[in-house]
């Protein structure tokens, strides 16, 4: 998919811009501060309606107004269409061609993008709880029922802490009732994430015979409690494996008076030979697995909802060698629109073609 | 000073209801003040009359004025058949369907730990006690479908089929004469793979 053209209005430092972009290689360049990554930010707000940055809705406004507005035109298989999301006084609003929904969150699925940026190195050398924020985002943009498993058995993980906490006797009822459920939703996930993990390992496995002969030999790996060691082995099925580890842990998490088995507890990692990237990588090998990983998270779209997505790529060759930038350059889809910012062009590798530049200064784009 | 008093007394009872907040509560109580045909009055004998003369019925749980509610006073009924519910309005919205012919049993509420429900806040051993005197052949489970209706319609399912007594749980899915293309996934995504051979 495609994104045309975009207008911002008291967006961060924008006051308003419009701006036509190729269809390929959009470079945007500028000094820091500039404006480079609000721009990215624009477009990653269209996608689900909430800054990649963590960023409240407030902190969105520019500077000493009331609200913002982002619209962008886009065309796909569906044809054109724009989505604007606009947030004023009275909370954020949505439009899809000019006609309002009814909940923000029905953003989902309108545009696909894909954001490389500095704290995706939490991916990889982060707390599990990054990671596992990671492959809910990617599966919930793909499958609204995955998000509504995610929605339930998180409560019912509350509901069960909270119980074992409170009660000096266990009803054993209950705690089957309850167990039941986790089993039920928290098993779907199990499904979807190991799924995921899995398709994006095969697609570093193959970037990897692609440009790097002779490694790294980087492997992504999913890591569930209720597999007891390493992966889900084959046979048992998820169900089967989670009710063993609920029967295993029952005692534990009564004394404790904690939820233990189950995925709110999973991790993914990379491995290099063995050695585990987020105790032992370099800082440039991390970089590049985070890389691999959400290029994996592009490829996934692609494979699952026939689209491939946009590419919003914020100077993410900051701890990368020329050498590994051109790697990378190499494995971007070539069918993929891509925005990417930088504050000089020669930090760029010369085989990158780009079909467009914009140069920022201060909120404006020439 | 005095009357400010009063009207504050309330307003500071009016924000006590579910839904009504500081704002409403003021709109309510100057409304009420300044109308002067007699309805702080009739609001007042409503609300007096339903605490005097409603209760909840002995056996079921549902509404009633009189120690049996008319639904389990009504011998036409198949006594048979409990439909467990949560609450008494809940009762009403299957009535007014019309074609359920059971009998009724409200919880008056669901298991929510987080909340501080528990079952024995609920009206769970009024059921199982009479699941044990009368004779019924089926519980009907129909409390709502989110996290907490549906641990409770676990749980009651774990206790009363060691009574022998089947257990079944409503369906649900898509609304009735509802278009497709304005279902919301999840609802569509799951009445998919709960599809039925035809």
């Amino acid at each position: 998919m495609r994104l045309e053209s975009i207008t911002l209005s008291d967006f961060r430092n924008y006051k308003r811009s419009d701006i036509r972009f190729s269809g390929g290689r959009n470079l945007l360049l500028g000094k820091n501060g500039a404006g480079k990554s609000n721009l990215l930010e624009a477009v990653y707000v269209l996608s689900t309606s909430k800054s990649f940055r963590q960023a409240k809705d407030s902190k969105l406004v520019r500077w000493d107004t009331d609200g913002f507005m982002v619209r962008g035109v886009f065309s796909s298989t569906r044809g054109k269409y724009t989505v604007e999301v606009a947030c004023g006084r009275e909370g954020k609003k949505l439009f899809v061609n000019g006609t309002p929904e009814e909940r923000v969150s029905n953003v989902i699925g309108y545009v696909y993008c894909v954001i490389f940026y500095f704290d995706d190195i939490l991916l990889v050398k982060g707390p599990p709880a990054s990671k596992r924020s990671f492959l809910d985002l990617v599966l919930s943009t793909t499958d609204p029922l995955y998000f509504d498993n995610l929605r339930r058995y998180l409560s019912v993980v509350r509901h069960k802490a909270k119980y074992l906490k409170d009660s000096t006797t266990v009803d054993r009822n209950l705690l089957l009732s309850l167990n039941e459920q986790l089993v039920q939703f928290g098993g779907y996930l199990v499904d979807k994430r190991s799924e995921l993990v899995l398709f994006i390992n095969r697609y570093i496995q193959e970037a990897a015979k692609k440009v790097y002969p002779g490694g790294p030999f980087l492997e992504l790996k999913y890591h569930t409690n209720i597999a007891g060691e390493g992966k889900i082995a084959g046979g048992a099925s998820t169900v089967d494996l989670f009710v063993h580890a609920l029967e295993r842990c029952g005692r534990q998490e009564i004394i404790t008076a904690q939820c233990i088995a189950g995925p709110h507890r999973d991790d993914i990692s990379f491995m290099d030979e063995n050695h585990d990237v987020r105790h032992f990588g370099s800082i440039g090998e991390a970089r590049l697995a985070a890389i691999l990983l959400k290029l994996g998270q592009a490829s996934f779209y692609t494979n699952s909802r026939g689209v491939v997505p946009i590419l919003l790529m914020d100077d993410i060759m900051l701890e990368l060698d020329m050498r590994n930038t051109e790697r990378v350059i190499r494995l971007v889809d070539p069918q993929s629109q891509t925005l990417i910012t930088t504050t000089e062009k020669s930090k760029l590798p010369e085989i990158f073609q780009y079909d467009s530049v914009f140069t920022i200064i201060d909120g404006r784009v020439n | 000073m005095e009357n400010r008093g009063t009207i504050q007394h309330l307003i500071n009872e009016l924000t006590k209801l579910p839904g009504i907040g500081r704002r409403t509560a003021e709109r309510l109580a100057y409304f009420i003040l300044k109308e002067d045909g007699g309805l702080g009055k009739s609001i007042a004998d409503a609300i007096l009359d339903v605490k005097r003369r409603v209760r909840f019925c002995e056996v079921c749980g549902n509404m009633t004025e009189k120690e049996l509610c008319e639904i389990c006073e009504d011998n036409r009924r198949d006594r048979g058949l409990v439909c467990v519910v949560e609450e008494p309005k809940d009762v009403w919205a299957l009535e007014r369907m019309g074609t359920y012919r059971g009998l009724y049993h409200v919880l008056m509420g669901a298991i929510s730990p987080l909340d501080g429900i528990g079952p024995e806040d609920l009206r769970i051993r009024e059921l199982l006690n009479r699941i044990e005197k009368e004779r019924v052949k089926e519980v009907i489970v129909a409390t709502d479908p989110n996290v907490e209706g549906d641990a409770t319609a676990l749980y009651i399912s774990k206790l009363v089929k060691p009574l022998g007594v089947p257990v079944t749980r409503i369906a649900s899915g898509l609304p009735v004469g509802g278009d497709l293309e304005y279902a919301d996934s999840v609802t569509l995504s799951k009445a998919l793979s709960g599809r039925r051979p035809l």
